[in-house]
């Protein structure tokens, strides 16, 4: 199963750790929902910046919320086929999670893959 | 000519992305070609579901924005990346502003409060925005919102004194908007000024106002503002149209039903300066009951005039503006 990561704070890797990805989620002070989950694979490539450098960013913008982190989890084929996405090629590294495209499933299936957070 | 242009390569560029024939890396990738067109300022907006792009103070729309959130997302994150690239510096693509001039031909990306308003502006060619001019810009928009309000106050009170046909708001309210611009003119005389009408109160509420009319209600919620609407009452009472600073607020919402009015046109007004959207004001015309026959000649006519005063086309202004009849949803 491929390893998927996601750049973070750590108070939000806790908490998609714990709970899943929420695509009801909004940040402190934003406007909008997260609606989808955006990973990329932890072998890249990294078309879209790398997840460390993105966490950086996050911890930049929320520095109250614990430091950067990076969640990574495995996550089975079928999974990541149900994300795939023309706009996101997994040949380039991306693999986007939104309602209809793979969420739902990981949602589902979140509690049962094996996950950690990484410090960065 | 080139207007035509922008827009086809524009829309197909759209098109691609939208039914999967190219991926974000290709897509930034032929954004980048088109921003070799000189002068060419491009917008992607996500959140008020409109593309639009800028040249030769024309204004280019192409809506609805056929990228998801996520698609749109992607490709902020994808030009953090290729800009990080450029000079190393690592950039969050949704948060703070920046820029960066990617070569020596000067294409400059400029992303400006991605946090809030998930807005990426593309220029060729153009002058790099540094923080520090961006910081002047907002200092000037303070001073531009303080004048603003002052012309609608003025406003306000020439309405009051004319009497009720539309015929002879439309003079009031376009030197208003005259005046409006004159405003940034005077403030910032090399930045081009421009000013672009959204319907919407509120940068969420845009979405809404922008999907085909969803209700009346939905439109009042983002149309008015307690206060304001209550310190113009008498110009209400007088007339048929008022024009004033839009927000919400139940009890204006409330009120506003009681009296019958017939139609509430908001116009928000975005200005772009230093390829910097900034909220300037509203203004949003409220008609009375009695609605006359040629209203919607006169709102034509406003809207073409608007449009032509502000060198923008007509297609920007009839979108920006929704009309509800009340009337019809009782």
């Amino acid at each position: 199963m491929p390893i998927l990561l996601h750049g973070t704070t750590r108070r939000r890797a806790e908490r998609i750790f714990a709970v899943g990805p929420d695509p009801e989620f909004v940040e402190p002070g934003g406007s909008g929902k997260a609606d989808g989950f955006s990973t990329c694979l932890a072998n890249g490539p990294f078309v879209l910046g790398h997840p460390v450098d993105y966490a950086r960013g996050k911890h930049m913008q929320f520095p109250g919320e614990l430091g950067p982190a990076v969640l990574a989890v495995d996550v089975p084929d079928e999974i990541i086929a149900a994300a795939a996405d023309p706009f996101f090629p997994l040949s380039q590294g991306v693999v986007q999670f939104d309602k209809g495209r793979g969420l739902e499933q990981l949602v589902q299936a979140w509690h049962h893959l094996p996950r950690e957070i990484r410090s960065v | 000519m080139m207007l035509q242009k922008i827009h086809n390569k524009l829309a197909d560029i759209l098109a691609d992305a939208a039914t999967a024939r190219i991926n974000v890396v290709q897509f930034v990738d032929q954004l980048f070609e088109l921003f070799r067109i000189d002068g060419l300022c491009l917008r992607l907006d996500s959140d008020y579901g409109v593309v639009y792009a800028e040249h030769d103070k024309n204004l280019i729309l192409i809506q609805p924005n056929p990228l998801t959130k996520s698609q749109f997302r992607a490709v902020l994150a994808r030009v953090a990346c290729l800009s990080s690239e450029v000079d190393g510096i690592t950039r969050n693509p949704y948060g703070g502003e920046w820029s960066v001039a990617t070569n020596e031909k000067q294409i400059t990306i400029s992303m400006a409060n991605t946090l809030d308003t998930l807005f990426v502006a593309f220029q060729v060619a153009g002058r790099r925005i540094s923080n520090q001019a961006i910081q002047r810009d907002s200092i000037s928009l303070a001073h531009v919102h303080q004048r603003v309000s002052e012309i609608e106050s003025d406003l306000f009170a020439e309405i009051a004194q004319t009497s009720s046909t539309p015929g002879e708001i439309v003079p009031a309210f376009l030197s208003a908007m005259a005046g409006i611009k004159s405003v940034f003119e005077e403030m910032v005389p090399n930045s081009a000024p421009q000013m672009l009408m959204l319907a919407g109160s509120t940068r969420n509420e845009l979405p809404a106002c922008f999907s085909s009319l969803r209700g009346f209600d939905e439109l009042f919620n983002s149309a008015i503002l307690a206060d304001e609407i209550q310190q113009h009452t008498r110009a209400l009472e007088r007339v048929p149209f008022v024009v004033h600073p839009s927000s919400q607020d139940s009890e204006v919402k409330e009120w506003l039903k009681s009296q019958q009015v017939g139609l509430v046109i908001t116009m928000p007004i975005w200005i772009s300066i230093s390829r910097r959207l900034e909220r300037a004001g509203f203004l949003t015309l409220v008609l009375g009951r009695e609605l006359p026959e040629r209203l919607h000649a006169d709102l034509e006519a406003i809207l073409h005039r608007v449009g032509l005063l502000f060198q923008f086309t007509i297609q920007i202004a009839q979108v920006a503006v929704r009309v509800e009849d009340p009337t019809n949803k009782r």
